[in-house]
């Protein structure tokens, strides 16, 4: 009985002791980062990066080259031509020299098939150049870059009174409400409704929910730093369309200038912050 | 267009004394050594290995860094500043690239 009592007390003594031992461990792992100072620096990261350089910046150096070089500065954005100071807060707009309405992109391309001498097939060549890649410095995603940080600090203003303007938005919204595929989705599976609605950790901003439209369409083209690359907005159209499985989706399309006109108009009267910063 | 372009950035102006916040941006892809997914092969590391920050062609700090830092890197270094001058980092990767960009400080 003895002996037993030993041997219990001895087994029950290393087994604290390995306890105590895995304790202190994982007391020394907290101590590193205590949930508090985890709190802390990624507050501190979040700070930095909003004080310090994006890297999208860099872009829109390359972009200021690029433009010369293939005569943008001839380009009427609706503002006069060669002006982009607040250029991408009017548009989507009416263009009566294309006799269509075009957002930012699709005019980019317009300007490209008129004043540098490409096909559509070389436009879109250039456009979808930097698509799928990490890492890649395409001249398309310098001037998209470089156009819209021209016009930070003016507010998202499109205007509905144009009927030509207010007619591609009844198509936007059609578009953003239609069930289609294979899997039956549609843009308000996800970016609908008061509920809040989240991909893996992501919370996905909803377009019933009043400013989130125009908080999440203001930082476009944004830097991802998973791709080490900035997304333009037809980019972004195109991942979305793929991850619904929709029939593939081509840059400067009606579609695209639809849903353009759809999402800027919901978001009129946000301030534009470009480039934004993503996961 | 190109791997190493940079842009840094300073206060234009600064009180003497001051410490202010050299803060820079470098386009490289900072890819770790692996393998090919699709062939097999072994890819070589290309990676930034030392930046050094000048100050009027003084060294004032170096940095040496490895595969692990994040592709487009953003530095911030403080700097005390007493007298106007040029502020340079010089920085060079592990295939023998070597660039360097400038910034202007003034101090009144």
């Amino acid at each position: 009985m003895g002996k037993k009592a030993i041997l219990l007390s001895a087994v029950l003594t290393s087994l604290l002791g390995a306890g105590f031992v895995g304790y202190k461990h994982a007391k020394a792992q907290d101590q590193e980062l205590s949930p508090e100072e985890e709190i802390r620096l990624v507050q501190e990261f979040n700070r930095m990066l909003a004080e310090g350089i994006n890297p999208g910046e860099i872009w829109a150096e390359m972009g200021k080259e690029a433009f010369k070089k293939y005569n943008l500065d001839k380009c009427d954005f609706g503002l006069g031509p060669g002006k982009i100071e607040g250029a991408l807060a009017q548009l989507p707009r009416y263009f009566p020299d294309a006799k269509k309405v075009m957002d930012l992109e699709t005019r980019i391309g317009w300007c490209l098939q008129q004043y540098a001498g490409m096909t559509p097939d070389q436009v879109k060549k250039f456009a979808k150049e930097c698509w799928g890649k990490r890492q890649c410095m395409g001249e398309y995603d310098a001037i998209v870059m470089y156009i819209s940080m021209a016009s930070n600090g003016y507010k998202i203003n499109v205007n509905l009174k144009d009927p030509q303007v207010k007619k591609m938005y009844e198509i936007g919204k059609r578009i953003y409400y239609t069930r289609l595929g294979p899997w039956d989705f549609n843009c308000a599976t996800c970016h609908a409704g008061q509920k809040e609605a989240r991909i893996r950790a992501t919370r996905l901003w909803s377009a019933d929910r009043p400013g989130e439209a125009g908080k999440a369409i203001s930082i476009f083209p944004k830097y991802l730093v998973r791709w080490s690359q900035p997304m333009t907005m037809h980019y972004r159209y195109a991942e979305c369309i793929r991850q619904m499985r929709w029939p593939t989706f081509e840059p400067h399309s009606d579609l695209a200038v639809a849903l353009s006109t759809f999402l800027y108009a919901t978001g009129n009267g946000t301030e534009i912050k470009v480039p934004g910063i993503g996961r | 267009m190109a791997i190493g372009t940079a842009i840094v950035r300073v206060p234009k102006e600064a009180k003497k004394g001051e410490i202010i916040r050299v803060q820079m941006v470098i386009t490289h892809p900072m890819t770790p050594p692996r393998k090919d997914p699709q062939t097999g092969q072994e890819v070589p590391p290309h990676n930034l290995t030392k930046l050094v920050l000048l100050y009027n062609d003084r060294v004032v700090s170096e940095m040496n860094m490895g595969a692990g830092v994040s592709a487009n890197p953003f530095i911030a270094l403080p700097l005390k500043v007493e007298e106007s001058g040029v502020i340079k980092i010089a920085y060079e990767d592990n295939k023998g690239g070597k660039w360097e960009k400038t910034a202007d400080i003034k101090v009144v």
